[in-house]
């Protein structure tokens, strides 16, 4: 099952790299299509569709003069103090949320609006191979009944052995007793099976050798193996309670991962973002492109947000449960979408956490990423492509050391390593620097216990 | 002084009491009881469990075990639906706030995570305490997390909505205005001016009710005195870091007298020998306080004695002044007084006297004699004083009679709770049952039976402003949503007052109240609403300071006349003193097992109070003075008149004979953990003179009986077996030489493998048996001044605190497992008697000396050393215990497999072993064991777990921190940037953290000084930690040889050379003649 994942895994792998070389081969010549990817797309459709701003689909006919509309791409806070009405009805609609100034010629913007004048095929937000990341249920539970199959086989030999053993040694107690009183000791029966196996063995003893040698040692190996995936969850993929895709927000619309897991080089949690954060673009997206309005509606029922009306509820902890229900499923108009939403209601989102490190390791994740500069690929692998995220680390200490004993320390940008890296310059050959080896974590003390542990 | 110093613990030591010469061999009090189960055949015989049952737990255990562990766990992430802007998990945010419970005051800094208070601080924007702060504000976080709190409003121990009970009083206020009758609201000494103003609207709205304002522990005799002497009713303000001679008549103004908490910062400062002008301390008093035992001189008198001591001290003072004497003043101790007067006399105007006895006339000469001193405008201030302690003894000690007669028919207490602590509590308890109306707004059901009870907010979740010296201000606020259902007692009054109307348990209402009044008063004097929060202190423009003038109001008292009062003979028998031991101070705390577990400072007792006793009082009396494992206390009967406890005894060296000290404090049964309701209430023993509450008894009698206690005393655990690890040297010396009484001793090796080619033997500490540890980014380290430290405990209760160090409780103590991480070593010291100090053939017990009474003491802190060639290091089997390359000694309690070895190598004796499962003990419902307490817990501290050794870290986690905040910076770390919980703690600065590869930190220049020293240096294990001599202020000399002689200024060591002993316990020094003979067999 494992190797099914992982090859499903590589296979989705290998479509999106493919997939973009194809689209490539199609629209290189756009240029307005490539400025429109750089700059527009965070926010807009080429279709009618909704987004941070509005569909872009036929923007030309809604503005009269294209010298305007230019102007009003180039720096919109600009145009709005010329008092065009369209424009101000525009502001006002989106929450008085401004659109960027963007650095671009009139012939640049001309050909970002032909291209949304003629978008070609891939205009529609994509769809595809969402299904090949395959059950949320994930790899972890095939390791887990290896594991117990061979513990079960090795329990059921040990008490196969024990029993037998326990057996003659009460057959030779009650032997001596009976000897001791002066009676007949107990027969052994000599027709059985056992018997009969152990005759054989006794005839080939070599052979039964060589086979007990090949058992003894395959379970030995099976089962050091098993143990020591015990508490390691590489693979790990919870069904999380809202289907909230890293794909589309990290792979296809390029949000970084600090817009959310903002603490990320202050703290030593990634924070999981507070629902206000969503609520940032999501005041304005009230529609995903795969589920709809059903997951988006989760989180609206969480903070109390009427989709209608474009506003917060007021007072919402005090507001009617049932009513509420009743509100988000005429809206949502799906029963079965209705009465997933109706728990969020005035309720908490309890992500299900992924990445858990014991309680006696601390990590921190503002050592890693904002002094030593990792990226957050390294260690959760591309999220970007993870439509479900999954844990993509073992996450055990041989990893972390691993990484450690390879990792360069960014001394050149950093004050504080002055003295150490000063040090190791002027004593290469010393055994903790030889030449020609990297200034790694390992050199600054980075394998020491109270690094991690205390 | 001869220079045959000694030192002991305790009378165990000193007399080499026979278990505790075997106990002290011992790493750990108690062997496993191996061979005592398994040598019990009937024992054995008779379990129940035989091979099969074995062999089946066995395979079930093993598989159940491993299905276990498969099974995946589902750990939920919750994070804020709008996240407050403030809040960033995972970092720590800090407020400005202050402590004050009417006992202590003092401006603190809470550290909060995801708006949890986990720790404390002092505020060092506070001009009073500098940053200090003591042991009962350290503890005082656990109390918010109390389970025993009253979780809202009740009625007859029924909850009742707030509402209903506000309709109610209020109903029941109006009634008793109509007929005529008083109600009285007696709260502690209001020292927060919004406070105040609140209280005011409240009696302004219901005029029949009067303000009392009572202190449990009186200090009404200064502000009477003060009265008569200068006109003005004030305890005035004392600047203790100003004086250059201090004289303390019975005052321990380190812990428990005025405002100790600012003190100490100031008097430590005022003793540092690199100040040109140390202070010279002289102390006349009964118990053996921590004042006492800081004193350069201290006088061991009566409590009887004290009057006559003043009187004593004027006369001597007036004579050189050009005063007239008064008649009395006979003491027997009259070199005593002479000595501190002349040293007063030539440091006139920087002189300090103060004294503890709660009495007009005792105050008045002592406001004399600073005012003959020229004291007043240096250390003392006329215009600036304590708001502290402006209760009124005389109106408190009525309202029973006033309770009885029916002319008051209610009552609220706020902050008080005579029931437990007034002299004769049962009386109003009885009274406070039969009123009309009784309120109380105490955090839990108390002793005194009030029908209401209103729970105050704990001080961490209100508001608040203080004024405790005049012109210093300083703000309380929140930092939690208040736990439970309480509302914060300024609100209720006003409520009730018709200004305010209730709204949540935010209190929102009072924090609006005093936000006006802050800023229609103070902003006009400069400091901004959100400044004051921010820094949390705030000093208006000091006044200016007048000289003394006196007056003589109309019938006014004289010299003559407070002379001839303080005359006035004792009566017979013992003499009763009440004082505050360091964790309990009047009792606001005893549901804190922290502060339980604290060993006192002077007796390392832990849980339980007692009666100090002289020894030769003991002796007399036939009473045990041992103490320890198998030794019980016996236990006495004191009575005075009809009142009567019964305590066990305690051999207090420096007690005056013919008296004894009672904590205050314990012995409260209401709302308390079990575990926590030990001892015995010594409160109904104060007395009254001149009608104000005096803390001394006289005539009581004391009764032997049959009975025998058993107190966890920690003086005889971890010793050092007689090697000196404390150095002390006297002024004069210091000056002549800054090193000396620290000359390093020196041991020899001969072991071929370690000394140079050609030589017979190598000095220890200059040969390894390790390579050398590189640390060349940082070499963390710390200081300890012996000499600043007085013993006060706060580093221990903060380090408790921060390190999530579990509490084992009394029996665990007892058994030797305390878990401090970080102990205070007391020593006693003496001069030896040569003559019959050395009995050898008779080594298991030798008379050492004959034991001064009134000995001097010495406090060490000690924790891990983080020894560069680690002991222990090198014999964990399974490298749980290393070294790091920034010189820590690194503890990984994940590796442990708890064999205990690395503690009996140990030379220190620091290190701590789990014996149980300490943070889930179902015997204990609190603090790491109940899901409230366990909110205390610092998350970046793992718990430690059953059968693992641990001990010091030089809090490794804000080394940590310190480190990344520096990198993320891209600087390096700043000279005081990181600062353990010990050093942070310290009120006196005496504990300095650093790095001892910053050449210019504070730290380098620390270990560089003549008086630095290392413990055990001769032993080669290099510590970390770096000590400096303690240096007293008196005119004896202790003749410590030059340094040249090494090793010869302790006897012995050249006679143990010639045998190559080497790093292990035949490093005995000091009295270590006995043990030649082990010398010769290694």
């Amino acid at each position: 099952m494992r190797n099914v994942l992982r090859h499903a895994r590589l296979l989705m792998v290998g479509l999106l790299i493919a997939l973009p070389h194809f689209m490539r081969a199609e629209v290189s010549a756009e240029q307005g299509k490539q400025l429109f990817k750089a700059n527009c797309a965070r926010c807009h459709y080429v279709t009618d569709k909704r987004f941070v701003g509005p569909g872009l689909a036929g923007v030309q006919d809604r503005w009269s003069d294209e010298a305007n509309l230019l102007a009003w791409i180039r720096n919109s806070s600009d145009y709005l103090k010329t008092g065009d009405s369209y424009a101000t009805k525009l502001f006002a609609e989106y929450n008085g949320s401004v659109m960027p100034a963007f650095q671009l010629s009139d012939d640049e913007l001309r050909s970002i609006l032909a291209y949304i004048a003629e978008p070609g095929e891939e205009a529609k937000p994509a769809t595809a191979e969402t299904d090949a990341s395959g059950s949320p249920e994930g790899g972890k539970a095939e390791g887990d009944n290896t594991l117990l199959t061979f513990v079960l086989i090795g329990a059921a030999l040990l008490l196969l052995i024990l029993a037998r053993s326990l057996n003659s040694v009460s057959k030779a107690l009650e032997n001596v007793r009976r000897e001791k009183a002066g009676e007949e000791p107990v027969q052994e029966e000599t027709i059985n099976v056992v018997g009969k196996a152990v005759a054989w063995m006794a005839r080939n003893k070599r052979l039964t050798a060589v086979l007990a040698l090949v058992l003894v040692g395959s379970v030995s190996y099976k089962g050091f193996v098993a143990l020591n995936t015990i508490g390691v969850y590489e693979g790990y993929q919870p069904k999380q309670p809202i289907a909230f895709s890293h794909k589309l927000h990290v792979g296809q619309n390029k949000i970084e991962c600090q817009y959310c897991h903002s603490t990320v080089e202050k703290s030593k949690h990634a924070n999981i973002p507070s629902a206000n954060v969503c609520m940032n673009c999501h005041k304005a997206v009230q529609e995903g492109p795969q589920y709809g309005k059903n997951e988006i509606t989760k989180i609206y029922a969480a903070v109390g947000w009427n989709p209608e009306k474009n506003e917060y509820f007021k007072d919402y902890a005090k507001m009617d449960k049932d009513e509420l229900a009743a509100f988000y499923g005429s809206y949502l108009g799906d029963e079965n979408a209705a009465a997933a939403v109706e728990p969020f209601i005035q309720s908490n989102i309890e992500w299900v956490q992924i990445h858990k490190l014991p309680d006696h390791a601390y990590f921190n994740h503002a050592q890693h990423v904002k002094v030593g500069k990792v990226e957050c690929t390294t260690c959760h692998g591309e999220v970007g492509e993870m439509e479900e995220v999954y844990q993509h680390s073992p996450l055990t200490m041989g990893w972390c050391i691993n990484c450690h004993r390879e990792t360069e320390v960014q001394y050149a940008t950093n004050g504080y390593y002055e003295r150490l890296h000063q040090y190791y310059k002027e004593h290469k050959g010393e055994y903790e620097m030889r030449e020609g080896q990297a200034f790694t974590v390992e050199k600054i003390g980075g394998l020491e216990c109270s690094k991690c542990h205390y | 002084m001869s220079n045959q110093q000694h030192y002991w613990k305790g009378y165990e030591e000193l007399e080499n009491e026979p278990g505790f010469v075997a106990g002290r061999e011992k790493e750990f009090a108690e062997d496993l009881p191996m061979e005592e189960f398994l040598g019990n055949e009937a024992n054995l015989g008779s379990t129940q469990t035989n091979r099969r049952d074995f062999l089946k737990f066995l395979g079930f255990g093993v598989t159940a075990a491993t299905l276990a562990a498969c099974e995946t766990p589902v750990n939920k992430a919750i994070p804020y639906l709008v996240k407050p802007e403030t809040i960033t998990p995972g970092v720590p945010n800090y407020y400005a706030s202050t402590y004050y419970d009417g006992r202590d005051y003092c401006p603190v800094v809470v550290k909060t995570r995801e708006g949890r208070p986990i720790k404390l601080k002092g505020n060092p924007a506070s001009v009073l305490s500098r940053g200090g702060s003591n042991a009962r504000v350290q503890g005082s976080i656990l109390g918010l997390y109390d389970g025993k709190r009253a979780k809202t409003a009740m009625k007859g121990g029924k909850s009742i909505g707030w509402s209903a009970a506000d309709k109610e009083i209020a109903e029941a206020l109006k009634a008793i205005g109509t007929e005529g009758k008083k109600a009285v609201l007696m709260t502690n000494t209001l020292i927060s001016p919004s406070t105040r103003a609140a209280v005011d609207l409240f009696l302004t709205a219901y005029p029949q009710v009067e303000h009392i304002a009572y202190d449990a522990v009186s200090y009404q005799g200064i502000r009477l005195a003060h009265q008569q002497a200068f006109g003005k009713s004030i305890i005035p303000h004392m600047d203790f870091a100003k004086a250059r001679s201090i004289v303390g008549i019975g005052a321990d103004f380190l812990n428990g007298w005025l405002n100790s908490c600012a003190y100490e910062s100031g008097y430590a400062e005022s003793r540092s020998p690199e100040n040109p002008h140390m202070s010279r301390h002289f102390q006349f008093e009964t118990v053996m306080s921590l004042a006492g035992s800081n004193a350069d001189y201290r006088s061991m008198i009566k409590a009887s004695q004290q009057g006559a001591a003043v009187v004593a001290l004027y006369n001597a003072v007036a004579e050189k002044t050009g005063n007239s004497k008064v008649a009395g003043g006979e003491v027997p101790f009259a070199a005593d007084i002479a000595r501190a007067a002349t040293h007063l006399l030539a440091n006139k105007g920087h002189g300090l006297v103060v004294c503890g006895l709660n009495d007009l006339n005792a105050q008045y000469l002592v406001a004399r004699i600073n005012q003959m001193l020229g004291n007043y405008g240096s250390t003392l201030s006329l215009n600036t004083s304590l708001n502290m302690f402006a209760g009124n003894d005389a109106a408190a000690l009525k309202l029973t009679e006033r309770m009885k007669s029916g002319e008051v028919q209610g009552v609220i207490l706020y902050g008080v709770n005579p029931g437990y602590s007034m002299p004769d509590a049962q009386a109003f308890n009885q009274a406070l049952a039969g009123l009309k109306l009784s309120v109380s707004f105490a955090d839990r059901a108390e002793e005194s039976p009030a029908q209401y009870l209103l729970p105050d907010h704990h001080y961490l979740e209100s508001w608040n402003d203080f004024e405790a010296v005049s012109g210093h201000f300083s703000v309380q606020q929140p930092t939690i949503h208040p736990l439970f259902d309480t509302r914060q007692a300024q609100e209720t009054l006003m409520v009730w007052a018709g200004q305010a109307q209730r709204s949540d348990k935010n209190n929102t209402a009072y924090r609006e109240f005093m936000k006006a009044r802050w800023v229609n008063v103070f902003n006009p004097l400069g400091k901004s609403w959100d400044g004051f929060l921010y820094e949390g202190c705030w000093q208006a423009a000091p006044a200016v300071d007048a000289t003394a003038t006196p007056v003589s109001p109309e019938g006014g008292l004289t010299a003559t006349a407070a002379s001839a009062a303080l005359a006035v003979k004792a009566p017979q028998g013992y003499e009763v003193v009440l004082y505050e031991k360091v964790g309990m101070g009047w009792g606001n705390h005893a549901n804190n097992p922290i502060l339980q577990e604290l060993p006192d400072p002077i007796s390392r007792v832990t849980w339980d109070n007692y009666i100090t006793m002289a020894p030769a009082d003991m002796d007399a009396m036939k009473l045990n003075k041992m103490m320890g494992q198998e030794q019980q206390a016996n236990v006495v009967k004191v009575s005075l008149g009809n009142r009567s406890l019964e305590l066990p005894v305690l051999a207090q060296p420096g007690q005056a004979p013919g008296s004894i000290g009672i904590a205050l404090g314990y012995g409260r049964l209401f709302g308390r953990a079990e575990q926590a309701t030990l001892g015995a209430n010594a409160f109904p023993f104060m007395g009254t003179q001149n009608g104000v509450l005096s803390a001394i008894a006289y005539g009581a009698k004391i009764d032997t009986t049959a009975s025998t206690y058993g107190l966890a005393g920690t003086q005889t655990h971890h010793t050092m077996m007689g090697r000196d690890i404390i150095k002390e040297t006297s002024l004069k010396e210091f000056k002549a030489n800054a090193a000396s009484g620290n000359a390093p001793k020196t041991q020899h090796t001969n072991v071929a493998d370690l000394i140079p080619a050609g030589e017979h033997e190598a000095p220890i500490s200059k040969v390894d048996y390790w390579r050398e540890f590189k640390m060349i980014n940082h070499r963390w380290g710390m200081s300890i001044d012996l000499n600043s430290c007085t013993g006060c405990g706060a580093c221990v209760v903060s380090c408790h605190v921060e390190n999530n160090v579990p509490v084992v409780g009394k029996d665990e103590v007892r058994r030797s497992r305390d878990m401090h991480w970080l102990r205070i070593d007391r020593y006693y010291t003496s001069d030896a008697d040569p003559s019959t100090r050395y009995e050898r053939g008779n080594k298991d017990h030798v008379a050492k000396e004959i034991p001064s009474a009134n000995p001097r003491v010495a406090f060490q802190p000690v924790m891990c050393q983080h020894c560069n060639h680690a002991p222990c290091e090198t014999v964990c089997p399974v490298l749980a215990t290393t070294h790091s390359t920034e010189g820590l000694n690194q503890m990984t309690y994940n590796r442990c497999v708890g064999t205990r070895y690395c503690a009996n190598n140990c030379p220190y004796k620091v290190r701590r072993f789990n014996w149980f499962s300490y943070h889930d003990n179902q015997k204990f419902d609190y603090f790491m064991n109940d899901d409230l307490g366990k909110m205390v817990l610092n998350p970046d501290v793992t718990v430690r777990a059953r059968g693992v050794m641990e001990k010091c870290s030089l809090c490794v986690q804000r080394i940590q921190a310190g480190k990344l905040t520096a990198k993320s910076e891209g600087r390096m770390v700043a000279d005081g940037e990181v600062q353990t919980a010990c050093a942070e703690a310290c009120p006196t600065n005496a504990i300095v953290f650093g790095d001892f590869n910053d050449e210019k930190g504070k730290l380098t220049g620390l270990a560089q000084h003549g008086r630095s020293y290392y413990l055990l240096e001769e032993v080669g294990v290099k510590p970390n930690i770096v000590y400096q001599t303690k240096v007293r202020n008196v005119d004896e000399a202790y003749g410590h040889k030059a340094a040249a002689h090494h090793g010869a200024e302790h006897t012995g060591h050249e006679a143990g050379h010639e045998k190559g002993h080497e790093v292990g316990k035949e490093a005995h020094s000091g009295s270590g003649n006995e043990s030649h003979s082990e010398h010769k067999s290694h």
